[in-house]
């Protein structure tokens, strides 16, 4: 799922971090502007594609150009990470999750992909009570997850 | 000289420490300084400083060595002043009393001179015994009961030689002068007649110059090394008697704490990261030194991490220095902790639970629901109303957050938390974990009584609520880490279980009952690691083979249930199965 392909073959999306209650505040110009956009885009892509369908720009991001040192100190300092296998018991169990929409599972794989904008306030709804790390089937300390990748978008922490 | 530098030094480094104490504990010494919390000061100060009697309830050799030489210095100092006070007619300056036998040549004559003579040789001989029995344990400290000790600095090693050297030569030195003046006791005396005439004429001088010398390495370096708990013991003990505490960050009072630990290694042999993991770089006395010393910042949070926050240590330590606050204060998360993250938390409404006890389970209870059931049906029993807070949905107590140093998040749960709590307007609170008991009942300011479910139902057993019948099951109790040695609550679990059935004794109970594992204090050991941590503690509790093992917190529940084929239930699923009625 992870591998990266040599020359910039775009990879499967990534779901945006905008909620549906961010998307319902725009103004509806904008929002108009934005379905015309997206109509054109899907119209290009539609006759550039050759098979059925298409992938929409927004949703997409391309894994060669991401700045992935941040996903990569995460990995040394969290080597258990690398047995996730993207189950989302950790999200189902979250206790912030009782309260808003936070997606635990959401945050850490954008993370991995090199996505880091946004993260950091997403993260600060943690209340690090620990379920989700009791939980994981395949053991995955993501209490330590949290705590680092929170250190790792702190600017001061910030080396690179 | 040296004695001049040494206390320049201290009191240069105590006053700047006290000028950083923070507010609080400034006011509680403002209020209290000359009180007569003076007078349980010094008791302790005589009983531990010198005495050292909480060492000696641990291990009765290891006790005599650390006595007998603090206690056997300061009785010859003492001893020595008053002697040499007696002996000398003329003008009086303070090294008299070091060199002594070196200026004042006349052999004993009287009573009180012979007594003199003879209480310092005997002084002398009990340091020299101690002094033995340190180089013994040096070598093989199995002899005194230590599987490890501290792995020293070479600043700290060497003023330990200069130290242990004091006394052989103070001996070598007064036997030599003794040989010439006759002025000896029963000690130095017959070592100095071992020497012959010119040999003792030959290293009089060179010795007493050696002595001088020892000591003053030893005074003048004392303040860099560990030896500085000498001066630093004595003034902790005086401010934790005014009441004084750690708070959430590095104060005043830390920094005394920090000088005042004598590295003597007892914290090593107790943590379960040593003796079961091997671990054996990350003990409190190592995050203290380095703490002190303002090592590396990365080696004080690689080191400070690696932690279970299980009390252990600080069972042991003779100083009584509060482990877990430094350990805290430790991870501090600085910028990455910041305020004012639970906006979602604004409209969580409050709710009317009068004449009602809540009842919180707690963010773990939520993954072992039987234990809430249990609970339950007890309330049910005992016919006491009750209002399960986060049967639906619950805010964490925020010990998770203090614990890994984001204060201020675990301050902003907890202002939410005790909102919720305060407009219930409920009789009591009782929770099923005990770290959230232990959070509510020390960090939170609620006006409500705040009860372990194991304490509550003690007390519904005592005052008639509720009967258990009597059955011949065989129970083991864990006491976990956050409700005995975190709490102090032993009793109330075991009277509930003797009431039920049999409880079996098993050898690591009360305070020294081991770690499940499982825990919220430490993020660096694998699942592998808990699992031996886990192992090691079941096997203690299977030996005795006993029907169920019953714990008080639902993460060593968890723990230990997939860990063994054994029973494991929690103390309020045994007493809802054996509920009269």
């Amino acid at each position: 799922m992870f591998d990266t392909h040599a020359d910039g073959v775009q990879t499967v999306c990534t779901p945006s971090l905008q909620t549906n209650a961010q998307r319902h505040q725009q103004p509806f110009s904008v929002h108009l502007k934005k379905v015309y956009l997206c109509r054109l885009v899907f119209y290009i892509y539609c006759n550039m594609a050759n098979f059925g369908f298409s992938i929409k720009k927004t949703r997409s991001f391309n894994l060669s150009q991401a700045d992935l040192r941040k996903a990569e100190r995460l990995l040394e300092e969290v080597p258990s990470y690398r047995l996730c296998i993207g189950c989302g018991g950790c999200t189902a169990t979250c206790s912030a999750r009782q309260f808003t929409d936070f997606d635990i599972r959401k945050v850490h794989n954008t993370f991995r992909r090199g996505q880091y904008d946004k993260l950091a306030d997403e993260l600060r709804k943690c209340m690090l009570c620990g379920k989700c790390t009791l939980v994981c089937p395949r053991g995955v300390n993501l209490r330590s997850l949290i705590i680092n990748m929170r250190q790792l978008l702190t600017p001061s922490h910030e080396t690179f | 000289m040296g004695t001049i530098a040494l206390f320049a030094i201290c009191g240069y480094k105590f006053v700047r420490w006290i000028k950083q104490f923070d507010r609080k504990q400034q006011a509680l010494i403002k209020k209290n300084m000359f009180s007569t919390r003076i007078v349980p000061a010094l008791w302790e100060v005589f009983c531990e400083c010198l005495l050292h009697l909480r060492i000696t309830k641990k291990n009765w050799r290891l006790g005599y060595m650390h006595r007998s030489i603090a206690f056997g210095w300061f009785l010859l100092i003492v001893f020595g002043a008053i002697e040499s006070r007696i002996g000398i007619k003329g003008p009086f300056h303070f090294w008299c009393a070091i060199f002594y036998r070196f200026f004042h040549h006349n052999p004993p004559v009287n009573g009180t001179e012979v007594f003199f003579t003879q209480l310092m040789d005997l002084l002398l001989l009990y340091v020299l015994s101690g002094i033995f029995l340190a180089f013994v344990k040096k070598i093989h400290s199995r002899i005194l009961g230590m599987q490890r000790t501290t792995k020293h600095t070479t600043m700290d090693i060497t003023v330990k030689i200069a130290l242990w050297a004091i006394f052989p030569l103070r001996l070598l030195s007064e036997s030599v002068t003794a040989r010439l003046y006759a002025n000896g006791g029963f000690l130095t005396q017959t070592i100095g007649d071992l020497f012959s005439r010119p040999v003792a004429e030959f290293l009089e001088l060179p010795l007493w110059s050696l002595y001088s010398i020892a000591l003053c390495i030893f005074f003048l370096m004392l303040p860099f090394t560990r030896y500085m708990h000498i001066f630093a013991e004595l003034f902790l003990i005086y401010f934790r008697k005014l009441g004084l505490r750690d708070s959430v960050k590095m104060t005043g009072y830390t920094k005394y704490e920090l000088s005042a630990c004598s590295r003597c290694g007892m914290c090593i042999d107790r943590c379960p990261l040593y003796n079961t993991l091997d671990i054996n770089d990350v003990q409190s006395v190592y995050l203290l030194r380095n703490l002190r010393n303002l090592e590396h910042h990365q080696d004080i949070l690689a080191a400070g991490k690696n932690c279970l926050m299980c009390h252990q240590c600080a069972e042991d330590c003779p100083v009584d220095i509060d482990l877990m606050s430094i350990r805290r204060i430790s991870r501090d998360k600085g910028d990455t902790d910041m305020s004012d993250n639970y906006r979602y938390l604004d409209n969580v409404k409050g709710f009317n639970a009068i004449g009602r006890v809540a009842y919180f389970g707690g963010c773990m209870t939520q993954l072992t629901p039987t234990i809430s059931e249990a609970m339950k049906t007890i309330f049910d029993a005992a016919g006491v109303k009750y209002w399960h807070l986060d049967s639906n949905r619950a805010i964490c107590c925020g010990r998770p957050l203090m614990q890994q140093g984001f204060n201020r998040q675990a301050a902003d749960l907890r202002r939410k938390n005790s909102e919720l709590i305060g407009s219930c307007n409920a009789t009591a609170l009782v929770t099923s974990c005990p770290i959230c008991y232990h959070t509510f009942k020390h960090e939170y300011n609620l006006s409500i009584p705040v009860y372990h479910h194991t304490e509550y139902i003690d007390m519904l057993i005592k005052s008639g609520k509720l009967s258990v019948k009597q059955s011949d099951t065989t129970f083991t109790y864990h006491d976990p880490c956050d409700l005995g040695r975190g709490s102090g609550i032993y009793k109330q679990p075991r009277k509930v279980l003797n009431a039920i059935g049999k409880l079996k004794k098993i050898s690591a109970e009360k305070e020294n009952s081991l770690c499940c594992g499982m825990n919220l204090g430490n993020t660096v050991l694998s699942l592998d690691q808990q699992t031996q941590l886990r192992d090691k503690a079941l096997s203690v509790l299977t030996e005795p083979n006993p029907d169920v093992v019953v714990t008080a917190c639902p993460m060593c529940k968890k723990a230990f249930r997939h860990g063994t084929d054994a029973n494991v239930k929690d103390i309020a699923e045994v007493v809802a199965e054996h509920l009269k009625n």
